[in-house]
């Protein structure tokens, strides 16, 4: 156990010795002058404004309640278009048609 | 005026070049301390620390303190991340440390060869181990920082961070095993037996 703390005490110190060198002087300058000719670009939050702005037009603000009222319209649309009486007409020329149909293959 | 890092930081969201000036003066020797540790080169280091200021300074809103980030934990990532990168570009570490950049803080010119030597074996040894346990041994010993700093920078947990140092450690120990090298407390004691 000893030894083991010797060791690591031993390996701190070695650790101890590295040194980075010194940073050059004009770094920061050469930092701040590059960011001075550089332009920022647009602002992400701006864009992510913008997205949810144009996604917050179809937010359905009660969506069970839209949806409960699309189904209501959807099934009475749908009740109300079958029991229609079928108020299809034929034309004369669909009767004529038949007609002949009807006579040529002798179906009755 | 809020010169908190956090508070230049939103400053320089509306182009403040001013607040930018001040938070990179404030923490280059920091950022570029710990670049160069990762990459022992000092051209790479320059290069990183400043691409990661210019990221910082092209899109600001990258960094949000209304999070409750602070400054330099996240720059500390960026830069590590940057770094990171090139070594893993570079695939093997050069070991082509830039002593003429370092302090010399021996006084004979035996001392001077000697501590360099040193420095580059524990160079090397540091660059031998795999990327999260040299980043973890940088953050906590050379940056001060602690165990839940360096966990937040790293990604991971606190218990990650920790077995990672001793991870680092024990790969440091069995280096210097490996090459046969003394620790630097019987190098010291040889030398002071050699000038007594």
């Amino acid at each position: 156990m000893h030894d083991e703390q010797n060791k690591d005490k031993d390996i701190d110190q070695w650790l101890s010795m590295r040194h980075a060198p010194q940073t050059p002087d004009d770094l920061a300058d050469r930092i701040v002058h590059r960011a001075v000719r550089t332009p920022q670009r647009a602002s992400r939050a701006f864009a992510s404004g913008l997205f949810q702005e144009m996604a917050g037009l179809f937010i359905v603000p009660r969506p069970a309640f839209a949806l409960a009222v699309c189904l209501v319209i959807g099934v009475g649309g749908g009740w109300m278009t079958t029991a229609l009486p079928d108020t299809t007409t034929q034309t004369s020329a669909e009767t004529t048609s038949f007609d002949v149909i009807v006579m040529e293959e002798d179906w009755i | 005026m809020d010169d908190t890092d956090e508070g230049l930081a939103l400053r320089i969201r509306n182009g403040d070049h001013q607040a930018f000036s001040i938070l990179v003066r404030r923490h280059t020797d920091r950022f570029y301390g710990l670049a160069w540790r990762l990459l022992g080169n000092s051209a790479e280091a320059d290069d990183v620390v400043q691409d990661a200021f210019l990221k910082f300074w092209t899109q600001p809103d990258m960094f949000r303190p209304e999070a409750g980030a602070r400054f330099t934990t996240w720059f500390y990532r960026v830069v590590s991340n940057l770094a990171l990168d090139r070594l893993r570009g570079r695939k093997r570490w050069k070991g082509d440390v830039d002593f003429d950049a370092m302090p010399d803080r021996a006084a004979t010119a035996d001392a001077v060869y000697e501590n360099r030597q040193m420095q580059g074996h524990l160079e090397a040894a540091i660059h031998e181990l795999p990327e999260r346990q040299k980043l973890a041994l940088n953050l906590c010993f050379y940056e001060g920082m602690s165990v839940r700093d360096a966990a937040e920078v790293i990604g991971v947990g606190e218990k990650a961070v920790e077995s990672l140092l001793m991870r680092a450690k024990a790969g440091l120990k069995e280096h210097f095993i490996r090459k046969g090298l003394a620790g630097p407390g019987e190098v010291q004691d040889a030398r002071r037996t050699k000038q007594g």
